[in-house]
């Protein structure tokens, strides 16, 4: 960690930028083969080069070069079915991870993840709502109903966590972990009583608690990834004073950040993706949670690599899971959250034993 | 006086007693209506072998098409209890809210106490899900006669089963044949027409849900000359999605009706406005249609009703008076 606090000498920090700059494009350049790659396959035999030609069909000078033979129905899958359900992936992988870099950087915890201030029960309990006042579980409540109210009950949850947190003068981040994990199991209790009361009309609650990104339209990318890119990019703009304050508040303070202020800024960047990720997509487990930590033992612990190398590898990893869980079991659907913990939690274990030293210094 | 008092009062509660006795008795004598000669030996839907000395009296079905079997065998007398289900017949629900059935819990959560405190002599179990409960009804020395019906052939064994151990063996015949010839009907119809694709939605949470070739209703769409398009998968329920739909492109749907779909309103409106589904065959040509799911997606006597018109919605040419 020495590498923040003393200067060092200029060659040494040039040769960590070019690294830096090599492990990002390396990420980015992976990220785009495995939309490329995830795109052309799919329960529907398209050949991938239809694929191809039906995406860049919209490029102008592409379009007249080549000719294409997808049929009307391809054509639609391809860009209607499986490109917003890729991009959707990519989003919320993006955000679950972002947001458990920085909770876990800000409440120095590694058992934090994107749901641990009761952001997952609250989008529960606005989605149980959404269903219980009679928007249904129907195709349209799926498109608008249920993410409005989940991504309402996720910040509203956070907001009341924040302000509880606060009656006791400064907010202390231990403090916050606590009500925050008090709040989860509250509003679970909640949500799970309302299950039980109207078990019926509810039911399809269940479903969208495991996560799935079967319905993700276009529409729910373009609501989702303002909100999402805004919120990464003041994270990372902020990477440097995320450093300090995982040492430890005090010393962050003598290194000249103000460390209340930071908190509530980063807070509410990871409440509002985490929100916005929960509001399109349920609650997807084990991504925000593990691939900090991957991320971590991979490049190290400095933020300004951490948050962009492991949001691209966030990325990556739940657009490969999405597209197992919708071909593997062809004609039938797996959730997507199944997939990412059988293949995700060996892996980690694989990492740490590997690595055993750096896991020590997690943060 | 008074001894001459209480002895007229004495003669009079004994003649009470002794008449409502006899009575009782007569009347449950009644209700026998055929005594067996010699144990009866059967071998179950499980592979069980069941003895029954005498037709039973006090039946409990566990199961709600094992209570449509009974009924439909005209031993509506005899069942004292049954399950719960909101597909029943009027007759069954009249019986159960008059108290004459006692309700015996939900097809998935059965209590074992209430239906022991019936006092059955013979209790109708489905096997798969239920198995562990009727286990649990046996250790009790209870007689249980576990029936899987699977398939439309297994469903007709089983109500010839169910008549034999039940002594209504006539009624049992009379109802599988006409069953069976209904069904010979339109199998014999519809076996050289072109089979369109069909597609059966019951639910929707985010996936879609249909039914693979385990199911009730894969057989009766082949038996009715079509095509289930998850026929493929062998499960019994397929969680699904837009693009394996799509890639089927069903010339018709179906929508399960049932508080499933209610819950999820699907209506052939809400289907025809999904984003993308307008490139299926059954969109574009308007062929979106709704049956009862109790007549389609429960093995018991209404599958029948349930064969006619899914056979009326896949071949309309063949039923030109609707």
């Amino acid at each position: 960690m020495t590498f923040m606090i003393k200067s060092e000498p200029q060659s040494s920090h040039l040769k960590r930028l070019s690294r830096w700059k090599i492990i990002v494009a390396l990420l980015f350049f992976t990220l785009i083969l495995t939309i490329i790659f995830s795109v052309a396959i799919g329960p529907m035999q398209i050949s991938p080069i239809d694929v191809y030609v039906v995406l860049t069909k919209n490029i102008p000078i592409i379009s007249n070069l080549v000719e294409s033979g997808a049929s009307e129905i391809e054509t639609e899958v391809v860009l209607q079915v499986r490109l917003p359900r890729v991009f959707a992936a990519a989003i919320v992988g993006v955000a679950l991870t972002c947001a458990g870099v920085v909770l876990q950087g800000l409440l120095r915890n590694p058992m934090a993840d994107p749901y641990v201030l009761g952001i997952s029960a609250g989008a529960s309990l606005g989605a149980s709502l959404a269903i219980a006042f009679g928007f249904g579980i129907s195709f349209i409540g799926f498109l608008y109903a249920i993410p409005l109210m989940a991504f309402i009950g996720a910040l509203g949850t956070i907001f009341i966590v924040y302000t509880i947190s606060s009656r006791s003068g400064g907010v202390s981040m231990l403090t916050l972990l606590l009500i925050g994990i008090a709040a989860n199991s509250f509003l679970s209790a909640i949500v799970a009583l309302v299950q039980l009361i109207s078990s019926e009309v509810l039911h399809g609650i269940v479903f969208w608690i495991l996560g799935s990104l079967q319905v993700s339209g276009w529409n729910h990318v373009f609501v989702a990834a303002p909100l999402i890119l805004i919120g990464i990019c003041m994270i990372y703009f902020y990477a440097r004073d995320l450093n300090m304050i995982s040492l430890g508040e005090a010393q962050a303070k003598h290194l000249g950040v103000d460390a209340e202020s930071l908190n509530k800024k980063m807070l509410v960047c990871a409440s509002l993706i985490t929100a916005a990720a929960v509001s399109i997509s349920g609650i997807i487990g084990f991504i925000g949670l593990i691939i900090p930590h991957i991320t971590r033992l991979l490049v190290g612990p400095d933020h300004r690599i951490l948050i962009p190398s492991s949001s691209l590898l966030g990325a990556i990893v739940l657009i490969l899971c999405d597209t197992l869980a919708r071909t593997i079991m062809s004609p039938a659907e797996i959730p997507v959250g199944i997939i990412t913990s059988l293949l995700g939690c060996p892996f980690f274990v694989y990492l740490l034993l590997k690595k055993k030293r750096s896991f020590g210094n997690w943060h | 006086m008074i001894n001459k008092k209480k002895l007229i009062t004495a003669i009079i509660v004994t003649v009470i007693v002794i008449g409502v006795f006899w009575g009782a008795i007569t009347w449950h004598q009644s209700l026998q209506s055929e005594e067996l000669n010699a144990p009866l030996t059967i071998v179950d839907g499980v592979g069980r072998t069941v003895t029954i000395t005498s037709y039973p009296d006090r039946i409990v079905p566990i199961a709600p098409s094992c209570t449509e079997i009974l009924f439909a065998l005209d031993l509506q007398e005899k069942v004292v209890g049954a399950p719960t289900y909101s597909g029943y017949s009027s007759e069954i629900q009249e019986r159960i809210s008059s108290g004459e059935v006692t309700t015996v819990g939900s097809f998935s959560g059965i209590s074992v106490e209430t239906v022991v405190s019936l006092d059955p002599d013979l209790i109708v179990a489905k096997g798969g899900y239920q198995l562990s409960t009727a286990e649990r009804l046996m250790e009790l020395d209870k007689t249980v006669v576990v029936v899987t019906h699977q398939g439309f052939d297994g469903l007709l064994n089983d109500i010839s089963l169910i008549g034999e151990i039940t002594g209504q063996n006539e009624e049992a015949e009379s109802f599988v044949q006409d069953m069976e010839s209904r069904a010979q009907e339109i199998v014999e119809k519809t076996k050289d027409l072109t089979k369109p694709r069909v597609y059966v939605e019951y639910y929707f949470n985010g996936g879609f849900g249909s039914y693979g070739s385990n199911s009730v209703i894969d057989e009766l769409i082949s038996m009715a000359g079509g095509i289930n398009v998850f026929a493929g998968f062998s499960g019994q329920y397929i969680d699904t999605s837009t693009e394996e739909i799509l890639k089927a492109n069903p010339e018709i749907i179906i929508i399960s009706k049932g508080a499933m779909s209610k819950l999820c309103d699907l209506t052939p409106r809400t289907i025809r406005d999904r984003p993308s589904w307008d490139t299926t065959k059954a969109v574009q040509e308007n062929q979106i249609y709704e049956i009862d799911e109790n007549l389609i997606t429960v093995a018991g006597p209404k599958v029948i009703d349930g064969l006619e018109e899914l056979a009326k919605i896949l071949h309309p040419e063949l039923f030109p008076n609707g």
